[in-house]
């Protein structure tokens, strides 16, 4: 299953900056740049490399999507998770002296979950493991199954929140 | 919003014909209409404006476990309180939405016209009481708030009242199981139709066609489901003026207790503003209607303003809707939609009293969604002790969360409801609270209602339907509403029936054209003011009864 572009914009404005409809969604609804967004190359780095801790090891392109789907928050949402990015960076350096996204997989995980980001309640102003599973968790889950393809890991074209079920919602499959 | 409020001007407008307070669907439509033919309108709304461009924005909210079911559109809170008592706790600020545009903001967005037997009640039945008008007053307006609000629908429903015009849109075709539950129907010489509701099927009135993000409650990011802030927008470019976030906390009236002088509003300063008019409308729906009427008490007016029946707040009515839930042997719909395109009014008519008036509503129940499953960390999204105590077990991330979706996943689940009628008791109602009051020291609405065994039987009657249609689709019964227990009904969001129209002023609040019998300047537009409440959904009649009012009003003042 591999992440595309439109998948990030459909996650960003429920596909409907793929469909047309006259919506002030986002930045995202213009071509992106991983340049242009807001948060630093190490904080997209350590963003992307969260990705790859809690989305299924089926889903490819996750780079790239994340890249766009980030580009198009707007600034303060994009600032709140650089914020809660760097955090996860300093912990992985105190606990392996090395920054997040260099870490291993297996040593990614122990990170988040030695901060106790898998067990704490979701909050976007709260401690940093609060935050953190609330701006790099749980929006990266957001962004995936809100997307046709993160949706298709169990066969749904148009999940909840993707503005193109009108076309679908008839299928007899 | 709040740096906003300082730099808006809430001051009373100058000469004004008509202050309408309000800016829900009733509110809105007569203002528009009103300005459309020359009159100064000034409109009061207690609730905010909404950016529209935040749409997407209040969907991710919705979508999203961190925020709960009133943050979308900010209810709750001590602007909100209320009471209930009775034994029914009922849930008031999940079922309505303060701000420009009311409660369409959240609705569903299903129109049906009432039948006709439900302006005859007492007459065919000898059950509640009969309206002053009947459909044939209605209908043209029916067509009217058709055509204004942009109602999708087909004429294939042998059970509807008369109609004159095809819809304004053709209906949204049929999902996978609403074909299922319609071969198991006409196995059982059941008859199904389209669902007609206010959302595009194709673009109409400026406004996109149907998107399918399946969030119509409560939010439509497309804008194709119609809300009240279509025809205030409209009402604008016409002239008239919105006053936000300006709460009506009594209306006045001087020497003579027959007209009103003033609507009372308090700005976001807590300065008290007094707006005069020449005519007022008060458009709150079923709850804040006689709250306000109630709050507005006076010496001549001792038991609340137009209140001389006694009845203002009296035969409270909600349509109460149960469920039936269950397991196909083969999939059901794979792709989410949001809304059902298919309902039967079959069983709406009736010959006897009892059962009441059903409607089925043949549900498109939607797959588990993965994005549901994923952000409650694996577990069951349903799992309260999980969402109350999240650190008891850890999240569930990578191929560990996809195997947990999956095994959570299901499309086998199918599920019809009925939407049931309630008959108008004078206990049933709306008072102001005893102990409770709102910031600006307005007693807050206490709701009470329960239901009697005429619905207790209806709601029998539909399971017996419910239960024959899903044995014909070799359904198994997995869930089923239990109508003992008040905390498991759900309610249809509709408060209709506390100033109920007639003709005496001794048992209702407004005369057919919507005018109290008490106050000279005084026009009631509101679902307050239905006499019954059928098995339909309110809003079209709401709405058809605003155009007709207007039309009075205009002729009138």
């Amino acid at each position: 299953m591999r992440l595309s572009r439109r998948d990030a914009l459909v996650a960003l404005a429920g596909g409907a900056a793929t469909s047309g409809v006259s919506l002030a969604v986002s930045r995202a609804a213009h071509e992106t740049d991983p340049a242009e967004s807001s948060l630093s190359s190490e904080e997209l780095a350590t963003v992307v490399a969260v990705a790859t801790v809690v989305y299924p090891s089926a889903v490819e392109g996750i780079e790239r999507f994340v890249e766009t789907y980030v580009s198009g928050l707007d600034d303060a949402r994009a600032g709140a998770m650089g914020e809660a990015a760097a955090g996860v960076d300093r912990q992985a350096r105190e606990a392996f002296g090395t920054g997040f996204a260099a870490l291993s997989a297996d040593a990614r995980e122990t990170v988040l979950r030695d901060m106790g980001v898998d067990r704490v309640a979701s909050n976007a102003e709260g401690t940093l493991p609060e935050r953190a599973r609330y701006h790099l968790v749980n929006t990266l889950l957001y962004a995936l199954f809100t997307s046709p393809t993160g949706s298709g890991l169990v066969g749904i074209d148009d999940p909840v929140g993707c503005g193109s079920g009108f076309a679908t919602y008839r299928t007899d499959r | 919003m709040t740096g906003a409020s300082t730099a808006v001007d809430r001051t009373p407008a100058a000469d004004v014909d008509v202050c309408v307070v309000g800016a829900g669907v009733a509110g809105a439509l007569v203002a528009d209409s009103l300005a459309a033919e020359g009159y100064r309108v000034v409109v009061l709304e207690g609730g905010p404006r909404f950016d529209e461009e935040s749409r997407l924005e209040k969907m991710e909210k919705h979508l999203r476990p961190e925020y709960g079911p009133g943050a979308v559109w900010r209810m709750g809170g001590p602007r909100d309180r209320f009471t209930t008592s009775g034994p029914v706790t009922y849930p008031l600020n999940r079922t309505r939405v303060k701000g420009v545009g009311g409660s369409t903001l959240h609705w569903l967005g299903i129109v049906q016209r009432l039948h006709e037997k439900d302006f005859e009640m007492r007459s065919r039945y000898g059950l509640a009481a009969d309206w002053p008008i009947d459909y044939a007053d209605l209908r043209p307006y029916y067509a009217a708030a058709e055509r204004e609000l942009g109602v999708a629908g087909a004429a294939d429903n042998p059970f509807a009242p008369p109609r004159e015009d095809d819809y304004p849109m053709p209906a949204f075709p049929r999902s996978r199981t609403d074909r299922l539950f319609a071969d198991a129907c006409a196995s059982l010489g059941i008859e199904t139709h389209s669902a007609p509701q206010a959302r595009n099927s194709e673009p109409y009135d400026g406004r996109s066609q149907c998107q399918g993000f399946d969030t119509c409650v409560p939010v439509c990011p497309s804008g194709a489901k119609y809300s009240g802030d279509v025809h205030v927008r409209r009402a604008e470019r016409r002239g008239v003026r919105v006053i936000d976030r300006a709460p009506v906390v009594r209306l006045e009236h001087g020497t003579d207790p027959a007209t009103l002088s003033a609507a009372v509003y308090r700005t976001p300063d807590g300065t008290l503003h007094r707006q005069a008019a020449d005519h007022f409308v008060v458009a709150c729906g079923g709850v804040e209607t006689p709250r306000l009427l109630l709050a507005s008490a006076s010496a001549a007016h001792p038991d609340g303003l137009a209140n001389a029946s006694g009845t203002v707040g009296r035969y409270f009515m909600d349509h109460v809707t149960v469920t039936t839930e269950a397991r196909l042997d083969r999939s059901g719909n794979r792709e989410p939609i949001g809304f059902e395109t298919m309902h039967s009014q079959q069983f709406y008519d009736h010959d006897e009293p009892v059962p009441g008036s059903i409607q089925l509503i043949f549900d498109n129940h939607s797959p588990t969604s993965p994005r549901q499953v994923a952000l409650h960390g694996g577990r069951d999204p349903e799992d309260r002790v999980g969402l109350l105590f999240p650190g008891l077990e850890r999240d569930r991330w990578g191929d560990d969360l996809l195997a947990a979706i999956r095994e959570r996943f299901t499309d086998r689940l199918v599920s019809v409801r009925a939407g049931v009628e309630v008959l108008p008791r004078a206990d049933n109602r709306v008072s102001l609270a005893a102990d409770a009051t709102d910031p600006h020291g307005v007693p807050a609405p206490d709701v009470s209602i329960q239901l009697s065994g005429h619905e207790r039987r209806t709601i029998d009657r539909a399971f017996e339907i419910h239960e024959a249609i899903l044995d014909e689709m070799g359904a198994e019964v997995v869930r089923q509403t239990d109508p003992s227990d008040p905390d498991d009904l759900d309610w249809g969001r509709h408060h209709v029936g506390t100033t109920r129209m007639g003709t005496d002023p001794a048992t209702s609040v407004v005369d057919p054209r919507l005018r109290t019998h008490d106050v000279d300047n005084l026009s009631i537009v509101s679902s307050s003011v239905f006499v019954t409440g059928g098995a339909a959904a309110p809003t079209l009649t709401i709405a058809a009864l605003a155009l007709r009012a207007a039309e009075h009003l205009a002729a009138d003042l």
